[in-house]
This record gives C-alpha cells, structure tokens and sequence, in this order.
C-alpha cells in the first residue's frame, strides 16, 4: 500500500542519507524507544523463584483467586464471543513489560485456546504485584486488557459443552529478565451473565456452526445462572474493525 | 514500488548492494480496476465499486452488497447452481488500506434488504461497526494496491451458492500515515469459476481479531497472542495467509500449531512474517502449501511498538478521548494508548487471515 508519493519521499530520503550510511551505519527503523513509564519494578526477593497465584474476573467485575473446583465466569467482551478473564497475582519478577499467557485446556482433548498479552503489574505494596485492581469495570478495556482474555466461545474446538463441564486453565508468565512460572487449576465455565445467557449456551454448546442462528433456549440448558457474580456486566457496542 | 526505490537509488548512486539490472521486464499487471477484463462468459462474472472521491484528511469504510444470482446471471452462469470460486483477481486503486469480501450471515447494522452501498467515513458509521459482521465468513482479501491474482490449488474452490449475499468492505485511507495518491478509491473484482466435477475440495478461511490490545506509553513493547484452530479430524492444508496491523507494528507472525501447545511454537513451524505494516505480503499457494496436522490451528502473534502521536493531529489528548469515550477507560487508566479501532492514524489491529482446504466450518476467533 506504498502510493507514488510516499515512494518519492522515501527514495529522496534513502539518498540523502546514503553517504552517512555508508560512513556510520544505516540508522533502524524506530527512533529511540521513548522511557519506560512503567512504576512497577521489581516485585518482592531477587533470590527466590517467582510465585504466582491465579485470580478471574467475576460478572460483577471483582477479581477472586481460583483454585481447583472453583467457577469462573464466562462474559460477553467488547470483542465479542465469551472470555474468561485470567489474570494472577504474582511475586519475585519484574512487574513491568511482563509477558501473561493464558489459556483453556479441553480435558478430554487437551485441546488449548490461548491468549497473551504484555503488560505491567499493579503493586500491592507487599512485595507483590496483580494484574488489574480488586474491582473491575468490564465495559473499561483498559481494565480487561490486564487479563489474559481467555477465548473460549464461539465453541469451535472444545469436544464438549464449553459450560458447565470441566476444563484446565494454565498460565504462563515471563518477565523482561527471563524469570518465569506456570500454574493450573481445573475450574468450569459458566454462562454466568443473566442477560446474555441464551447466547451463551448456544455458541458456547459444542458443535456450535458460525452464523447458526441463536434462539432463546438453544443452548439445550434451563438450569438457572449459577453462583457467579449478580452484574450482568454487558459491555458497549464493540466499537470497530476495518 | 519497491523496484521504484532501487532504480532511483541505481540511478542517483553508486550503492553496491543494489544490483543494477538493465533486462526488461514483462508489462506490469493491470492496476486500474476500470481495465480489469471481466472473466469469459459462463465461467465467472465480475463486481466492482465505483470511482469515488478520497479528499485529504478522509478515511472512508464501505460496503457494498451483491447478490451472487444476479452476478451469475450477468456473467453467463447458470441459475441456481453453485458458484465454484477457484481464481480471484483484486485490483484496487492506490491508497486503498484494505478490501475485505465476506459472505453475508446474521444480519444487524448492515442489511442489504435495505441498503446495498453503506458509507462510513472516519470512524463513524455502520460500515465501521465490526459487530455488524462478526460472523460473516471470509472470502477472500488483500491489503495492497494494484493487482491481486490467486488460482487456488487445482480441484480447490470455495463452493458459494446463488441464493447468498456478498459484502465488499473498502477502506481508503488519505490522511498522514497512509495517502491516496489519485484522491480516488475503486476496486474490481473477478470470480472465476470450475466445474462442479472439476471440485476435489472445498476451500474454507479463518479469520481471528484480537480486539483487547492497547499500545500504551507506559507499556510501549507489547506483544499479543493468539490461537485458533481448524477442529478438523483430518490434517488441513492452508494455501493463504496475510496479517493487518497499523504503523505501531513491528513484528506479525503465525505458526503451525498443535492447538495443545500453551506457549509458541518453535521458529520451523513459522509460515508467516511481516514487518512492513503498509505493504505486508500475502503469503499464498504456490509457494504456500502448509500442511496442519489433525485438530491443529494457527498461533499468531503481534509486537508493536509505541511512537508519540502526531501532535498536528491532537496528540496524546486525541488518544486518551477515544480510549475514554469508546471504551470508558478510567482516567488512572489512560496512557496515551492506540487502542483497537478503525482509523489508522489512531488506532491499532491484529487480524489474521487464512485460506485452507478441506473446509471444516468457517472459523472465526475473538
């Protein structure tokens, strides 16, 4: 998508720089990286390994820690389809420019849907770090996009209801220095928000068709919403792609 | 273009990196979609926009519907039967930063029952709304100017039926990071078609969009991943691929993937890398024909790097209005950060788009 005028500009530009190229070395691509804003820093004993702790973002918005057995909701994000929204609580690594990777494990086919993310984690002033705040806003993208958004719905790839069955959340994180940590925890997924919940158990359903078409009920499930959250949480027109 | 810059360079300088050739090349492609010959009748049918104006400071989104039994019917085809895509060719005017061709399902925002042409212009509008298409499967795309041509593998085609609707999404961008040059968009596109016993197998696509990404100043190297898969019990063949970032990408890739692997893949089963935001290749059969194994997928990933907005255009004040009005981002939150969204000069994408046969379902991945 180079048009004749940018082509110009940048021929004009390649010789006028040639002769410095040629005496000190082309100059990259990118100007100096601005400053590293992040406050971080480094999070708890230099000398121990990392220690983390799984959280997810409730309906309601609260971040909870997980553990085996535990729910964790599944929630309409801006982008659309349902997510789980992973994040962690962490020691003992750079709690800036940290690497998360998220993911959802099919038990039975140990199939994975993964997300990953770079960001900085908020200090708790005990020596740890949390992606995210105690509470959060899931219309605020700039609150979920502290958690791994954990795809797990429209359910193309899971040999089994992607609800109300159990699956295995994993999380990776490496941080700038290399240190790095995994953990796991078998949790199942609800269709947790009230509002959208027809929806949810229709692409959530295995075997789910893009472009199906959702009816109220499809998800073959009349179970009332479980114990997940009360918010309902929908989130904002999902703004635009080009 | 790129052959532009190294003749000026051959000419204006002794550089002896660049080999300087004097051969003759073939006459370029056709370039202009008003030139682009439709295909023999009774074995495709062409489609195109109109020529509309691109002033400076415009970034037009539109999408324009056709119904395929009319096309058929004014390209030859027999009625009723299914359209056997096998080669398309794409020409588009300079300036255009992308065309999409999706198959019309669930119908919201945008409904060719009541409009077949919807204009969107800087952000706003219908034709902006990805909600409006978030299960319309792919047909085909591209991201450069000038002439796209791809037969798919012999016996592919991607099997279309009369009774669909087609959506072509043009976006044109004139403005500081990207320009049209001419101040006008159009594109043309053409459908050929094989036989129905000429059909060995059926093409399908995949399109994933991470829209959670933000390229903030106080995290300004982020990187994003993501996955998704093919849910095939038989390997799959991808035969195409290209990725759309906006000029704060560095880096896009994908990968063969197992879809059991949490973290990525080793650099062997990297088949796609672009570090050109503005011009990325369309990697594609021939030269791609990448087999995926059973049940495997894709694994994508996209690095950015955070560059101070242009202030002419508001600067960082810009960006933190659009984070705050689109996304209600909390003051706390804000960081002059591009965030996913349609304009180009504030705005961020990962998408990906991959071609494949056999088809399973059409796959598309938030």
């Amino acid at each position: 998508m180079h048009s004749p005028r940018n082509v110009r500009a940048a021929v004009v530009s390649l010789v006028a720089t040639f002769g410095a190229c040629a005496l000190a070395g082309c100059p990259g691509t990118d100007p100096d990286p601005p400053p590293d804003e992040c406050t971080a820093g480094f999070l708890g004993d230099r000398t121990k390994e990392p220690v983390i702790e799984l959280r997810a973002i409730g309906v309601d918005g609260t971040s909870a820690p997980i553990s085996d057995g535990d729910d964790v909701a599944l929630i309409l994000p801006p982008q659309g389809g349902r997510v789980s929204f992973i994040g962690i609580r962490a020691t003992n690594l750079d709690g800036c420019g940290l690497q998360l990777i998220g993911a959802i494990r099919d038990l039975s086919s140990r199939r994975v849907m993964v997300d990953g993310r770079t960001l900085n984690l908020n200090t708790t002033g005990d020596g740890w770090g949390t992606t995210g705040t105690a509470t959060t806003n899931l219309s605020d993208v700039a609150s979920i996009s502290n958690f791994a958004n954990v795809p797990v719905c429209p359910n193309q790839w899971a040999d089994t209801d992607a609800f109300d069955q159990p699956f295995e959340i994993e999380v990776r994180v490496t941080d700038k220095g290399g240190r790095a940590a995994t953990k796991t925890a078998r949790v199942v997924p609800r269709c947790a928000e009230a509002k959208n919940r027809d929806e949810c158990l229709c692409i959530c359903k295995r075997g789910y068709v893009l472009g199906q078409t959702c009816a109220p009920g499809d998800g073959g499930s009349d179970a009332a919403p479980p114990d997940a959250g009360t918010a309902d949480g929908a989130p904002g027109d999902a703004s635009a792609n080009d | 273009m790129k052959k532009l810059v190294v003749l000026a360079l051959c000419a204006l300088t002794a550089l002896p990196a660049v080999a300087c050739s004097s051969t003759t090349d073939p006459p370029p492609p056709t370039t202009d979609p008003s030139k682009l010959a439709p295909p023999e009748p009774g074995k495709g049918f062409q489609f195109k926009t109109p020529s509309f104006a691109v002033p400076a400071g415009i970034e037009e989104q539109s999408c324009y519907f056709f119904k395929l039994s009319e096309l058929a019917q004014a390209g030859g085809m027999p009625a009723g039967e299914a359209i056997n895509l096998h080669r398309v060719q794409i020409v588009q005017r300079a300036g255009s930063h992308h065309m999409n061709l999706f198959r019309v399902k669930t119908r919201a925002g945008l409904d060719p029952d009541k409009a077949k042409v919807v204009r969107s212009f800087n952000g706003e509008g219908e034709c902006f709304r990805s909600t409006n298409w978030s299960d319309w499967p792919l047909i085909a795309n591209t991201q450069a100017e000038g002439l796209l041509d791809w037969e798919f593998p012999e016996g592919v085609a991607n099997v279309l039926q009369q009774d669909e609707w087609l959506m072509l999404q043009t976006h044109y961008v004139n403005a500081s990071t990207q320009d049209s040059p001419d101040g006008y968009g159009e594109v043309a596109v053409n459908f050929h078609t094989i036989a129905k016993d000429a059909v060995k197998h059926e093409m399908g696509t995949l399109f994933a969009t991470k829209q959670s990404i933000r390229v903030c100043k106080d995290n300004p190297s982020p990187s994003f991943t993501g996955t998704c898969q093919f849910k095939n019990d038989k390997p799959v063949n991808i035969i195409g691929a290209n990725g759309h970032f906006h000029s704060r990408g560095r880096k896009f890739e994908m990968f063969k993937w197992d879809a059991t692997q949490v973290g990525a893949p080793p650099a062997a089963a990297k088949f796609y890398s672009s570090e050109s935001w503005d011009d990325p290749p369309m990697t594609r059969s021939p030269e791609l024909n990448l087999e995926v194994p059973a049940n495997g997928g894709v694994f994508y990933s996209c690095g950015y790097q955070w560059t101070p907005p242009s202030e002419a255009l508001g600067g960082c004040e810009r960006l933190d209005k659009f984070d705050r009005d689109t996304y209600a981002t909390k003051p706390e939150s804000l960081s002059c950060c591009y965030t996913f969204g349609p304009k180009v000069e504030e705005n961020e994408h990962c998408n990906i788009f991959v071609y494949y046969w056999p088809k399973q379902d059409d796959i598309n991945c938030f």
